[in-house]
């Protein structure tokens, strides 16, 4: 017998391990030490699985495949680093030791998320890491209500996923996710409805987005968790049920409107907030969005690496959110149409150019893969709109800013490439790939422009859009704000809960 | 003043709104805190009736809760009754109940809360702003408002036609909507006081823009809060409530009296060990007038400088000086960087001139080409489609950076440092002190000064301080500044006085004032004669890790660089001392801390602690505090009482620094007495809100006052709250006559805001103390010297 699975178990359960040790010696370097080794294991099994293929733990209930192994790693390393993270930021907090343990506990449950292999599994893990993730944003007292609506939002989604797991195995008696690919029929339609659906409430889309926002009453470091990982349940779960989904026409049309829609609504109201953290969760909808789409037209290793790529981005930009006054206040004039067309032009030449020479392949996946390139193109865009027309002077830094892009871009292309060939994740592309891409193309471009208050939009329609985009973004910190009394908040402060709260409450 | 409809006009409406928003003073932002006193509007009332009026309308307590143990880890302070029964407390009348008119039902008033609180922190109209014409805050709100789907569920049909019959001007539609919601003309000051408390802080922002020269911006403020109380309380089943009624005021004279046995406990240990040191210094005087010091520092009055000073002169022969940080200079400076100029004086003073830094050699690169990567990174970011491949192509590096400055701060400062090293070589800068001095190499001008007015300055600032002959041959002029990370506080550790920035440009601008022979000439007209051999040098410190950097030295001859050597060599040990003596009182192991890894650390919450555990300003000579350990607990302002008769410095004094201090102590105060109502809450859970404040968790409001680990960690104050004491070396005669020109004044110490004590040769104990009645009594020290406070234990 193989060490090998041992090793596995462990490494999913070092940060549970981890924290234990460190409370039980006392030493908060111990969990730092002992996450680190997690993180080491994670690493071994990455190299294993690469040269000899999965490990298996407890016959087939959980496989770490090439996937799952990275996965693993790249959570291991953030879960890591928001650990030591919070035992200095939260060491005034009374109420640290919660969080320590929800953390872990959390990191633990997504791990094993990512190498279940099972369905069933699948289905019992995800709604543990549910509760797991309910109990970190809990982990202050006065995130207790907040917590509680979120795990029930939660478990209804995963709910409707036991369902599609009970539905498969009643009509197939298949329980592995190796053999979706081979469900056909009504009963696979209905499971690949409940199994979208499922992804997009994990993946806080609209209309189940409200819990997300609601989410920043924990600590920092718990969303930083939050989004690095937890939120990204949705997509490992589609990209395990990607070959039942695929079969089925009318769940992945669904599937990829409200996606579409989620990427739209959260760029939206993201642009909307001047509150960083407000600002950082709206995008995970609409990231989460795009990873969502992404799947569903059939790029799924592009959703894995989003998923490893967004995380490490959006814990980094938590885990920093004090830092956005360190920097000088801009005013950007505005971009005239003339500035736009020719940073499109020139962002098109630089990915076309990346395209060309890293051979990114199109062809493999029904034409859906020109997804990346064409949002690559739009982000080369937005860098380089608002630096064309500057002053001679600044022509420097242009040139420098062009070749930095298009190297970025090169680098980009062939690590998609690269990831997406050592992966081998079963093939998963929908029919009519190529007019679903499209479709996306046009309707999340389409709806950048109608929500930014672009010229091209008349006066009256672009207010009566700003009036609705604003109050979607209000409403789940309104329903959040009912939540959280005045009774709780002050709880916050259990020093200070004589007088004040008498007084708060007869004053209202 | 009548009472029929339609007859609050719209003039009335600027001043009703002005004389409410007095409630709530100005918040001052992120890019440079300024302490307030958060009940500064209230200072006309006796400190005992505005706790309780405050304590009603911001629903806030304003005594420290009766559980709390203010000094843990030492014996408790048991005052003597005497003192109690000496203030009049025991039976003093309790206050009638406050009685506040607010309409609408508690559900209308939470309702109103969040949807303004949202409105505030939203970006409206982006690109469309300018394009609509909509100015005012007020105007964008009607002219979405008929748009919005929650307003209309709660208003149904009628909504377009009530919003669109509003005036646009938003003075008309206050009045209007005041005599809608049908609030008499009497009552609309304190109507409209319980509206603008029910958000202090978004009310504080507005309090701002009003002082920042935006002046309508509370009455738009207002007008739309009141256009969302009439939706609400229409929309509303529940019939609008009239007149809320109180129970009795709460009955906090217990409170009261506890707050000033805990003041005069402290006021009894910093006069007996003031008292003490000059018994013992009656002897040593004539040594000490032979020893001519090696070099004057002057520094900031900050409680922060007492450590420093203290140290330092335990070195050696340094004189020190206590002086506010900007250095007597109102003036605004703009960095060679930065691309607007920031007023660095305190917020009582408009800057009179701009100062701008250029560079002398080296260059800039061009702010364009500044900041590439990062300014790319956020154009990315921002963008409706630009964020999803930026997510994808830069999180690949995000995942080591964040273990990096986890695991690794210091490291990854380094690196951060080299990198920058690398990029850009290295600039000298100085100020372009005169008039018309246009700095070659980038065209940007400043105001400057004439060479008269810097003497003007430099003559005020040594009047001020009392350094007026006897200059030793260097003179270093020290501002101070904070380095921390992610910390969006930062500025509230840097130089009050400096309007929530660093010291360094100051003392930079007026040492090189000083080193100027057209300057001196001027002084020595004045009869403040420089020698030649004495030389001005800028300094700043650094009090996170009490690090000493002198600036500017390669202005200096040849001759005074080495005395420099020595006084550097000693600001670092006195810095090293000094940190170390921080350590203690830092919240970790004192082994394992260290002041560069705070400084570095995006994680640490507590890089320095600021000025917590102020209570007291020390007006006069260094001699009258020279030797003691203060504990980093007292402003120290330096003061010449004999150069004084006629009070004209003393008054500058007591209405500036003094003022100052006392808006730092009750800024320390309320928010550890309340840090819900007054705090900015708990850093892990700030929300930065552009560059206004911060907001907590998913609280609704933006936060006034300082961040929780401040004030309290780990369920335990770390601030002493206190209201300030001021002692000062000056004949009563003279003080008196000071308070009473000030009204200001009159109103810290007859209503008990602050008190102030004198040093009394006559006095067998030494001080007397004024009572509110402005009377002087003398001084008896009652808790036996030593009975004091220590540093809590963390």
């Amino acid at each position: 017998m193989s060490l090998w699975p041992l090793v596995a178990f462990l490494v999913m359960l070092s940060p549970v391990l981890a924290v234990g040790a460190a409370s039980v010696v006392g030493l908060a370097g111990v969990d730092a030490l002992l996450s680190a080794l997690g993180v080491v294991g994670a690493i071994a099994l990455v190299v294993r699985v690469s040269m000899h293929g999965s490990v298996q733990i407890t016959g087939d209930l959980f496989v770490v495949d090439r996937v799952a192994a990275a996965w693993t790693v790249f959570a291991l390393v953030v879960v890591l680093a928001i650990r030591i993270f919070s035992r200095r930021l939260l060491a005034g907090d009374p109420q640290r030791q919660r969080f320590h343990v929800s953390s872990a506990v959390a990191a633990t449950t997504g791990a094993a998320l990512f190498c279940a292999s099972n369905l069933a599994v699948i289905a019992g893990i995800a709604m543990a890491t549910s509760i797991a993730s309910a109990a970190l944003v809990g982990c202050r007292r006065d995130g207790v209500p907040v917590a509680r609506r979120m795990a029930m939002v939660l478990l209804g989604g995963d709910a409707l996923l036991a369902t599609a797991v009970l539905i498969i195995a009643l009509d197939t008696s298949i329980t592995g996710s190796r053999a979706l690919g081979q469900i056909t029929g009504a009963p696979a339609n209905i499971a690949a409805t409940l199994v979208v659906v499922a992804a997009l409430v994990r993946c806080a889309q609209v209309p189940f987005h409200a819990w997300l926002p609601r989410t920043l009453v924990a600590p920092t470091p718990a969303s930083a968790l939050l989004h690095a990982g937890l939120v990204n349940a949705g997509g490992v779960i589609l990209i395990r049920f990607a070959p039942l989904v695929a079969r089925s026409l009318s769940a992945t049309i669904l599937g990829i409107s409200l996606a579409t829609l989620g990427m739209v609504v959260g760029a939206a109201v993201m642009q909307t907030r001047s509150e960083v953290k407000s600002g950082l969760v709206w995008s995970t909808t609409a990231q989460m969005g795009f990873m969502l789409v992404q799947i569903l037209v059939g790029i799924g290793p592009a959703a894995a690496m989003h998923l490893i790529a967004h995380g490490a981005y959006k814990s980094n930009l938590f885990l920093l959110s004090g830092s956005t006054i360190e920097h000088d206040a801009e005013t950007h004039p505005p971009i005239t149409m003339v500035q736009h067309v020719a940073a499109l032009v020139l962002a098109v030449v630089m990915v076309g150019a990346a395209v060309a020479s890293t051979g990114y392949h199109l062809s493999g996946f029904g034409g859906a893969a020109a997804l990346i390139p064409v949002f690559a193109v739009l982000t080369v865009h937005a860098v380089l709109a608002g630096r064309i027309g500057l002053p001679r002077r600044a022509a420097r830094s242009t040139i420098a800013l062009v070749v930095g892009l298009t190297v970025a871009a090169t680098v980009y292309l062939a690590l998609i490439n690269g990831f997406e060939s050592w992966l081998r994740l079963p093939e998963a592309i929908p029919s009519g790939a190529r007019i679903l891409t499209i479709l996306v193309v046009v309707a999340s471009i389409l709806g950048s422009v109608l929500t930014s208050g672009s010229r091209l939009v008349p006066d009256q329609l672009a207010i009566a859009i700003r009036a609705r985009v604003l109050a979607a973004g209000r409403r789940p910190a309104m329903q959040a704000a009912t939540l959280v009394s005045t009774k709780v908040a002050a709880s916050a402060h259990p020093q200070l809960c004589d007088h004040a709260v008498a007084v708060r409450s007869g004053a209202s | 003043m009548t009472n029929t409809p339609n007859l609050i006009h719209r003039v009335d409406i600027a001043t009703l709104v002005d004389v409410a928003q007095r409630v709530v003073p100005p918040m001052w932002g992120l890019d440079g805190f300024v302490a307030v006193n958060p009940l500064g509007g209230f200072e006309d009332l006796p400190f005992e009736t505005a706790a309780l009026k405050a304590g009603d309308l911001f629903g806030a307590q304003c005594y420290l809760a009766s559980n709390v143990d203010r000094s843990s880890g030492s014996p408790l302070i048991t005052t003597p009754l005497s003192h109690i029964a000496r203030a009049g407390l025991i039976n003093a009348p309790r206050m009638p109940s406050v009685e506040l008119t607010r309409r609408g039902t508690a559900h209308v008033a939470e309702l109103a809360d969040m949807y303004l609180a949202h409105w505030c922190a939203s970006v409206p109209c982006g690109p469309l702003h300018a394009r609509a014409g909509h100015a005012g805050f007020f105007a964008t709100w009607r002219a979405l408002a008929t748009h919005d789907p929650d307003l209309r569920r709660l208003a149904g049909r009628e909504l377009a036609n009530r919003v669109c019959a509003l005036p646009v001007v938003a003075g008309e539609a206050v009045a209007v909507l005041l005599q809608q919601l049908g609030i008499a003309e009497d009552d609309a000051v304190s109507y409209l006081e319980a509206q603008l408390t029910r958000l202090p802080g978004w009310a504080a922002v507005m309090a701002r823009r009003v002082v920042g020269g935006q002046r309508h911006a509370m009455v738009e403020y207002v007008a739309v809060r009141l256009a969302l109380e009439r939706i609400l309380v229409d929309a509303s089943r529940t019939p609008s409530c009239v007149a809320t009624e109180h129970g009795g005021a709460p009955d906090l004279s217990n409170r009261a009296a506890q707050q000033l046995a805990a003041e005069h406990a402290y006021r009894d240990h910093l006069l007996s060990l003031l008292a003490a040191n000059a018994h013992a210094r009656e002897g040593a005087e004539v040594i000490s007038d032979n020893n001519r010091p090696s070099a004057q520092v002057v520094c900031c009055i900050d409680v922060r400088s007492e450590g420093l000073r203290r140290h330092l002169e335990a070195i050696g022969p340094y004189e020190t000086f206590g002086f506010a940080g900007f250095f007597g200079l109102p003036i605004a400076v703009r960095g060679a960087t930065a691309t607007a100029a920031v007023a660095s004086c305190p917020v009582i003073l408009d800057p009179k001139a701009m100062i701008a830094e250029y560079v002398v050699t080296g260059s800039l690169p061009a702010p364009e080409d500044r900041d590439l990567a990062h300014r790319s990174f956020h154009a990315a970011k921002a963008g409706a489609t630009s964020g999803f491949v930026l997510a994808d192509a830069s999180g690949w590096l995000m995942a080591p950076r964040s273990l990096l400055q986890a695991a690794m701060p210091g490291f990854y400062s380094r690196v951060q440092h080299a990198a920058r090293k690398l990029m850009g070589r290295r600039v000298r800068t100085r100020f372009a002190l005169d008039v018309n001095s246009v700095s070659a190499t980038d065209g940007r001008d400043g105001d400057g000064l004439s060479v008269d007015e810097q003497a003007q300055l430099a003559l005020g600032a040594f009047t001020a301080m009392g350094l007026t002959g006897g200059f030793a041959p260097i003179v270093v002029l020290c501002g101070h500044r904070s380095a921390n990370q992610n910390n969006p506080y930062r500025s509230a550790l840097d130089c009050g006085a400096c309007g929530g920035h660093a010291g360094g440009p100051n003392a930079r601008i007026l040492a090189a004032i000083c080193n100027r022979a057209e300057v001196r000439a001027r002084l020595a007209d004045h009869g403040i004669v420089i020698g030649e051999g004495t030389w001005f040098v800028a300094a700043e410190h650094e009090t996170t890790d009490d690090t000493v950097a002198l600036l500017d030295v390669d202005d200096l001859p040849v001759s005074a660089r080495g005395l420099l050597e020595n006084v550097e060599r000693d600001f670092a040990r006195a810095g090293v001392a000094n940190c170390a003596e921080r350590a203690l009182s830092m919240p970790s192991s004192p082994l394992a801390w260290r002041g560069a890894s705070r400084s570095n650390d995006p994680a640490q919450v507590v890089p320095d602690w600021g000025l917590a555990r102020c209570a007291a300003i020390v007006v006069g000579p260094r001699a009258l505090s020279a030797g003691l350990n203060l504990e980093r607990r007292t402003f120290l302002h330096s003061y010449a009482p004999l150069d004084d008769p006629e009070g004209i410095v003393l008054e500058a004094v007591m209405t500036g620094p003094v003022v100052v201090a006392h808006w730092i102590c009750s800024q320390y105060y309320f928010s550890t007495v309340d840090p819900h109502a007054f705090g900015a809450g708990s850093k892990p859970l700030h929300n930065v809100i552009g560059r206004v404040g911060v907001g907590e968790g998913l609280g609704v409001d933006v936060r006034i006052g300082l961040p929780l680990e401040s004030v309290w960690f780990d369920g335990h104050p770390v601030h002493d709250p206190l209201r300030l004491l001021v002692v000062i070396d000056a004949p009563a005669e003279r003080l008196d006559a000071v308070i009473a020109r000030n009204p200001v004044l009159r109103r810290l110490f007859d209503h008990g805001w602050a008190s102030v004590a004198i040093c009394d040769s006559n006095e067998p104990s030494g001080f007397r103390c004024r009572s509110r009645a402005g009377t002087w009594e003398s001084w008896n020290s009652v808790s036996p010297p030593g009975m004091h406070r220590h540093l809590p234990s963390l």
